[in-house]
């Protein structure tokens, strides 16, 4: 019965890609029941935009509590670690990875011609739209997806234009910090603050001497937890006290792109109108 | 072969060549400071970027360069002088790779970030066991291939566990952090790291330059030195003690920097006459030099993330490493 | 004015190498130790030392055992000349001598006792060549002039003329001589019985860790304990009103 289903319902999809969703109501198709999620970001999509009754497993990731808000929610399904057998006895009829999902998994997924939907990272808030919508449709939620896409919407306007008066730079562990072309880079601006490492090579970590020189008026950091480490050390660095304002975004807030990163977009917002640091 | 050159000119040459590089390790950096200026602001007590760069920046970067790299020259020479073997040194015989684990241990426990003293202590702890094995397992009788032997085993055992420790610590950062521990660092270091190691460096050098005639009296055999009145139980105390220290405390605050133990004691032996004792002090200086030119040759390299210093000292020792072995292999055997 | 050893027992293991040894010798002469390979001597000369711990006790200069001495000033007192030193790293013969002044809180192969000793074992030419390049018999040389500045009231000397030509065998013996003379306590370890008799005042036979015999040359040379302990017979010879013997023929054991 249930190869049947599955077998109607990848009919049903193949048609519609197709283009003959005209001839064939897409819509006909029913929502999926038992989706999986491989990666962080669509777990957290998953979560947002799905009834619980149809996630059938999230990746282990979504269980922990500094990458995500909702790992408690995540906990209440299987958590799955990538591996193509778990995967397949989880009895998915969709499966959502992420562009660094393992090749072989994907492949094998492809191949016993189970519907996946893959997305890569999201680099800027029209790409988080289109993802929400992608999802939002993938799992028959259509309404829920424009519900949130238009509350986004609401929020991003209520801040207006920030000006870009207020100069920052982000320095996460490592020093790595926002570039161009970044969804971190279009958060700051659109939180009203000049990002003066804009022009930095993307995923070359910024070193402190630049950060000091360039002086920024506001040190926007960002933790993963409390684990001790050389790359969280670094973010205590006795040159960027006293002189700085900080502020501290949620990792949880732009791990991934979701409706959740316009929170870090407000948090900074709230810190540019200001003029002062929050904790 | 022997350069007759006497002691006022070696400690000039290599003391004017310790003052430049000071100045290159204190105006070479991404920032672009007008020295001159930026240091005359800084003393004036003026609080502005430059002044910002330089003294918490550059200057306990090129202070922690040339305590650790004096450490690790003077500690080669009296291991060495100890073993009466050329090659012994540091890293070579595993004694910077289990003050690395030590340290890994403190910092990734948490224990660290409690007790600031506590990451050169253990990385003290560490040197200590692996110099006292080395010593017990190979000192008397001084036989090459013991002692590289034994300083294989170590390096390989504190590799591996540490290499453990960062898999199995909390932070998902750790594991990567491993290049730094096995490669070196001097690169965004504070004045808290140059406060911590400190103690322990300066009891080091005070350690062993205290028998530094004790290890010239040693060329003679520890029979004969005994005769003469040296006493042998403190005089390796002092060394092992003293190294454990100093290069416990040196790789606790900027990871394992290989070779530098080797290279400066070869070349100014025969400018000191071979003589252990003059060796000592005379190392400790050029292996500061070493280090800190190393440490700007890092920074003018044009990589997206800064070298590490370990790797330039390993281009340039790992060569000379066999380069040596190749001249004594008659010995070694 | 005397290094006196009482009742000397040392062990290596389960083997007692030294046993029971009663041993004496005052400023200005020299005692020869003699005896077959393995007899215990270098052990008896190292213990004199003060370089085995567990006979600190037992060996006494001027009344003041060794133990209540404190390191450097028994190094002081006592200077030693082991059998075969192996410089570790390519010092010159001048800096070698040098490390004789480490007692006395060192000093350069420029100070003028090291290069009196030097000139004295007539090596002060090789001052700036490497000990490596150095002949056997040259090498010794150095290390004597290494003794020698210290300056120590009492010399004991490991076999000294083992690598040396009869010529500096002879010069050797003569500069120790010298030295007795000159009021320094010499003990030798020698296994020339012809150098034995004439350059020393007296001698000592050890024989598996004991005292064989002890007494004047030629007291000891001639008894018959000397032909038992070596297994030798030997000839008595006379020249210039001094006694002699020369080992001749061995004893089939």
């Amino acid at each position: 019965m249930f190869f049947s289903d599955l077998r109607l319902r990848c009919l049903a999809a193949w048609l519609c890609r197709l283009g003959l969703c005209l001839l064939v109501s897409c819509h006909a198709a029913a929502a999926p029941e038992r989706v999986v999620s491989l990666n962080l970001c669509t777990d957290e999509l998953l979560l947002q935009l799905g009834d619980h009754k149809q996630i059938a497993g999230l990746s282990w990731l979504a269980r922990d509590a500094n990458l995500t808000w909702h790992s408690a929610e995540a906990m209440l399904f299987p958590a799955v670690r990538g591996v193509a057998e778990e995967i397949i006895r989880l009895e998915p009829d969709l499966v959502l990875a992420g562009e660094f999902t393992t090749p072989a998994t994907v492949a094998l997924l492809e191949r016993l011609e189970i519907p996946l939907l893959r997305l890569p990272l999201a680099r800027s808030f029209s790409e988080i739209a289109d993802q929400i919508h992608q999802v939002a449709d993938a799992l028959g939620q259509g309404a829920r997806g424009r519900e949130m896409l238009a509350d986004m919407r609401l929020r991003l306007d209520a801040l207006g234009d920030g000006g870009g008066t207020i100069t920052a730079a982000l320095f996460q562990p490592n020093g790595q910090t926002a570039t161009t072309g970044s969804l971190l880079h279009e958060v700051m601006t659109r939180a009203g603050l000049h990002n003066l490492a804009a022009d930095w090579p993307q995923f070359a970590p910024l070193p402190l001497e630049t950060l000091v020189y360039r002086e920024p008026q506001l040190l926007v950091l960002s933790r993963h937890g409390a684990h001790v480490s050389l790359a969280t050390e670094l973010l205590e660095h006795p040159v960027l006290r006293g002189r700085l304002d900080r502020i501290e975004i949620p990792a949880q807030a732009w791990t991934c792109g979701t409706i959740n990163t316009v929170r870090a977009v407000e948090i900074l917002h709230g810190a540019a109108r200001e003029g002062r640091p929050e904790t | 072969m022997r350069i007759a050159v006497p002691p006022w000119l070696l400690y000039t040459l290599l003391g004017s060549l310790l003052v430049v590089a000071l100045y290159l390790a204190v105006a070479v950096g991404r920032a672009p400071l007008a020295l001159l200026d930026t240091l005359q602001a800084a003393i004036g007590g003026e609080d502005n970027v430059a002044t910002l760069v330089l003294t918490e920046l550059r200057l306990p970067r090129a202070l922690l360069g040339l305590l650790v790299g004096a450490s690790l020259g003077l500690c080669g020479a009296a291991l060495q002088g100890l073993l009466h073997n050329p090659l012994a040194e540091p890293g070579i015989i595993g004694v910077s790779g289990c003050a690395a684990l030590g340290a890994v241990l403190a910092f990734y426990t948490g224990m660290a970030a409690a007790i600031p003293l506590a990451l050169p202590a253990a990385g003290v702890l560490g040197a200590f066991i692996a110099v006292a094995l080395v010593y017990a397992l190979a000192g008397r009788q001084a036989s090459t291939l013991a002692i590289i032997l034994a300083g294989v085993a170590l390096n390989a055992a504190a590799g591996a566990m540490t290499a453990l420790v960062l898999n199995l610590a909390e932070s998902p950062f750790a594991f990567l952090e491993i290049i730094f521990w096995q490669m070196g660092s001097l690169a965004d270091r504070s004045w808290a790291h140059v406060g911590v190691a400190l103690p322990f460096m300066l009891l080091g050098w005070v350690l062993i330059l205290s028998v530094r005639r004790d290890l010239a009296a040693l060329s003679l055999g520890e029979e004969t030195a005994a005769s003469l009145g040296v006493n042998l139980s403190w005089v390796r105390f002092a060394v092992i003690a003293g190294s454990a220290a100093a290069v416990g405390s040196a790789v606790a605050v900027s990871g394992v920097i290989g070779f530098v133990g080797l290279v400066v004691p070869h070349l100014l032996r025969p400018l000191v006459g071979y003589d252990p004792g003059r060796l000592l002090p005379a190392s400790a200086l050029a292996g500061a030099v070493l280090v800190l030119f190393a440490d700007v040759a890092v920074r003018l390299v044009p990589t997206g993330v800064e070298l590490k210093l370990g790797v330039l000292t390993a281009l340039i020792g790992a060569p000379f490493f066999l380069y040596l072995i190749f001249r004594l292999r008659r010995e070694l055997t | 004015m005397t290094l006196v050893a009482a009742n000397i027992n040392v062990e290596f293991g389960l083997q007692a190498v030294l046993s029971g040894v009663d041993f004496a010798v005052s400023r200005g002469e020299v005692v020869g130790l003699i005896g077959p390979n393995g007899a215990g001597k270098s052990t008896l000369l190292q213990a004199l030392a003060g370089l085995h711990p567990a006979t600190l006790a037992s060996v006494s200069v001027d009344g003041n055992t060794l133990l209540t001495m404190r390191i450097r000033e028994r190094a002081r007192t006592i200077a030693f000349l082991r059998q075969n030193t192996r410089v570790h790293w390519p010092l010159a013969a001048g800096q070698v001598a040098a490390l004789g002044r480490y007692p006395h809180g060192g000093a350069g192969s420029d100070d003028e006792r090291v290069q009196s000793a030097m000139k004295r074992v007539e090596v002060l030419a090789l001052r700036d060549q490497p000990m490596s390049t150095l002949s056997a018999g040259e090498q010794m040389r150095v290390h004597i002039a290494r003794a020698l500045a210290v300056e120590a009231p009492y010399l004991l000397a490991d076999e000294p003329v083992a690598a040396l030509d009869p010529y500096h065998q002879l010069e050797c013996m003569e500069l120790l001589r010298r030295e007795a003379q000159a009021g320094t306590g010499v003990v030798v370890v020698l296994h020339d019985l012809l150098l034995a008799a004439r350059f020393c005042d007296w001698l000592v036979l050890l024989d598996h860790g004991r005292i064989a015999a002890t007494g004047l040359p030629h007291e000891v040379l001639h008894g018959d304990a000397l032909q038992a302990v070596y297994g030798i017979d030997v000839i008595r010879q006379r020249h210039d009103g001094q006694e002699f013997v020369l080992p001749w023929r061995r004893r089939t054991r």
